[in-house]
């Protein structure tokens, strides 16, 4: 509860917790066969509307959470769609595929075959399970937008830029690590520190670009989104109370990104003249 | 006497079977009087430690902030009730911000208050009625130091390298009567880390993310005593030795003199276990040993409020919390070789910090 107290009193004036920091790890690691069966950057998939509609509706608690009726929508607007291609062009990402709405473990696997820059013990264990879970538990019904580091694949289900953005940028962290087999791993123990690398590299993008809307979306969006992620952790220091702080930290974060709002534009500015110095 | 807790057999039966493990009454004084003075050891330690951080952070703070800062008029009321403006030293009005550290050493001296997830509810008869005693070693006490070292001075939006690392030494015991038996339940718990990383500052905001390794000692025991006669040293004990590897997310928040400092750390790593005690469910209450490795994963959270004294010297008050998974204890294996479980510490944390 004392954790929970900080937490909101921090967010009372609304404080960076995400700050902007581009993930300048080194150069873009690609496969040439990866890169080679990568024709089209961004697939979609065939719209069946029952299917959608079924998953929108078991999309209705992450909606509740993140406050967002576009969470798990399964259908994409084009600034979504444009965002996407835009970030994935300005960081190189020529190698990663974004499968909006798309059910393809086929594909998947071939991806995953051709993903030499991971070694073979990893993509063949650890990858063919994450592939399996895929297969077996299909974000067309379920949702639930993730990066697979072993087959270079976004799945996108919420028509949320600033979500594709986040995704995005998982992909851009793995493709410039050395060895991406055990930061996969270590995401499994700490994936806080994966989930801050992303949204601050997204943070930093947005603000490069003057995007002011998107900033806003950002805030409102991944702070609470951020906050599942350290709730699930602080739980488990005190697994009666859990689900108290689970939420307790979802809601500092809507809040401490709503109040980071109210002051975008002294920050956009303040950040935009720092980058000019 | 304790029918439940020693099921058909005798304390004859019992001392047949612990002859080697009965010790005199001096013996029992002299190992009582040595874990004191380790006790005494740890608390002189820590206390010392504290406390010379608060006497440097207190003599830091005595000193003027900014010689060159023009100094501020002050009001007061002379004996005639009038309203007089004289000079004042403008330290304590002028509010600085501390948002970046001027030094690249820092170092933490905290005492802690924590609770532990260690309960065991031991049922047993004393010849008129049933009773319930709850062993718990659930109030820790210790200290911690932290250090941390910077290449320089964090800058506005460049990452530079810094380096941490922390001690934390805790413990706990109580002592319990079961009708003519006495027992003492012992905890400990030891902790090093070492991390290496980046910080970076954005908008006033001096984040790091590091990475390293942790060593964590856990151990625990309850002792059995009748009267002055020690029973059964290690009637169960329970250690564990983990090591891990951990990454750490920390974030400074500053407003005026107050500072947030909250960190969060997550990890895995493999710990060696050790268990013994006796099987009592077993006729004769055969002695039992159990080692066993497992992997085990940990998450830490520290949140500090700080007031700055100085810009070299804060004192704060805060929550730490630490849990660290498939470790064994004397509880669950009161009885025989006992599943693997959690240890969870939560508690309070008071300290200073000096940086230089």
């Amino acid at each position: 509860m004392t954790l929970i107290v900080l937490i909101v009193t921090l967010s009372a004036g609304g404080c960076h917790v995400l700050t902007p920091m581009p993930i300048e790890h080194g150069p873009v690691r690609a496969a040439p066969e990866l890169l080679a069966i990568n024709n089209e950057p961004i697939e979609f998939g065939r719209p069946i509307p029952c299917l959608d509609t079924a998953g929108w509706i078991w999309g209705i608690p992450s909606k509740l959470l993140l406050w967002d009726r576009r969470i798990d929508r399964h259908k994409f607007s084009t600034n979504t769609i444009d965002t996407s291609l835009d970030y994935i062009e300005t960081n190189g990402l020529a190698h990663v595929k974004v499968r909006m709405n798309q059910y393809a473990p086929i594909a998947d696997f071939h991806r995953l075959k051709n993903n030499k820059t991971i070694a073979w013990p990893y993509r063949y264990t650890l990858g063919l399970l994450a592939l399996g879970g895929e297969a077996i538990l299909p974000g067309r019904l379920i949702g639930g937008d993730h990066y697979n580091p072993f087959t270079q694949t976004v799945h996108l289900y919420s028509d949320v830029p600033a979500i594709a953005l986040h995704e995005l940028a998982h992909a851009k962290d793995f493709s410039q690590r050395e060895r991406v087999g055990l930061y996969s791993i270590a995401y499994g123990f700490f994936p806080v520190w994966h989930e801050s690398v992303a949204s601050r590299d997204v943070m930093d993008f947005l603000y490069r670009r003057g995007d002011r809307d998107g900033i806003i979306e950002a805030n409102r969006v991944l702070y609470p989104a951020y906050g599942t992620y350290v709730g699930s952790m602080m739980g488990g220091l005190a697994p009666n109370q859990a689900s108290p702080i689970y939420y307790g930290t979802v809601l500092a974060g809507h809040l401490n990104g709503r109040l980071l709002s109210r002051k975008v534009d002294a920050h956009l500015a303040e950040y935009q003249n720092a980058l000019c110095q | 006497m304790a029918k439940v807790l020693h099921g058909q057999n005798t304390y004859e039966e019992i001392d047949s079977c612990l002859t080697n493990e009965v010790f005199d009454k001096r013996n029992v004084k002299l190992q009582r009087l040595f874990a004191l003075q380790g006790q005494v050891a740890l608390g002189l330690t820590g206390t010392l430690s504290v406390f010379l951080t608060l006497v440097v952070a207190l003599r830091v703070c005595a000193q003027p902030f900014d010689d060159g800062v023009p100094s501020t008029p002050w009001a007061m009321i002379d004996q005639d009730g009038l309203p007089t403006l004289i000079e004042r030293p403008s330290a304590f009005l002028s509010q600085p911000d501390f948002s970046q550290p001027v030094s690249q050493w820092s170092i933490d001296g905290d005492f802690l208050a924590l609770t532990r997830n260690d309960e065991l509810s031991l049922h047993w008869h004393d010849g008129f009625s049933s009773q319930i005693t709850n062993f718990h070693s659930n109030s820790q006490f210790g200290f911690r130091l932290n250090m941390m070292r910077g290449d320089e001075p964090p800058q506005e939006r460049q990452e530079t390298g810094i380096y941490q690392g922390s001690v934390l030494i805790a413990g706990d015991e109580n002592e319990y009567s079961l009708g003519i038996e006495n027992w003492d339940v012992i905890s400990r718990l030891a902790v090093a880390e070492i991390n290496g990383g980046l910080q970076s500052v954005v908008f006033d905001v001096q984040t790091s993310m590091l990475a390293g390794v942790r060593y964590a000692y856990v151990a625990d025991q309850y002792d059995q005593f009748q009267g002055a006669t020690l029973l059964n040293d290690d009637f169960v004990a329970a250690s564990n030795h983990a090591g891990y590897v951990q990454g750490k997310l920390g974030g400074v928040w500053t407003r005026g003199r107050f500072a947030v400092d909250a960190s969060l750390s997550g990890g895995v790593g493999i710990n060696s276990s050790h268990q013994e005690g006796f099987e009592l469910h077993l006729p004769g209450w055969p002695r039992y040993e159990s080692n066993r490795w497992s992997i085990t994963t940990l998450a830490e959270v520290v949140a500090t409020l700080a007031y700055q004294l100085s810009d070299r010297a804060d004192v704060h008050l805060g929550c730490y919390g630490l849990s660290l998974t498939e470790v064994t204890t004397s509880r669950t294996g009161f009885s025989g070789a006992g599943e693997l479980d959690d240890a969870r510490y939560l508690g309070l944390m008071i300290g200073a910090r000096f940086c230089f």
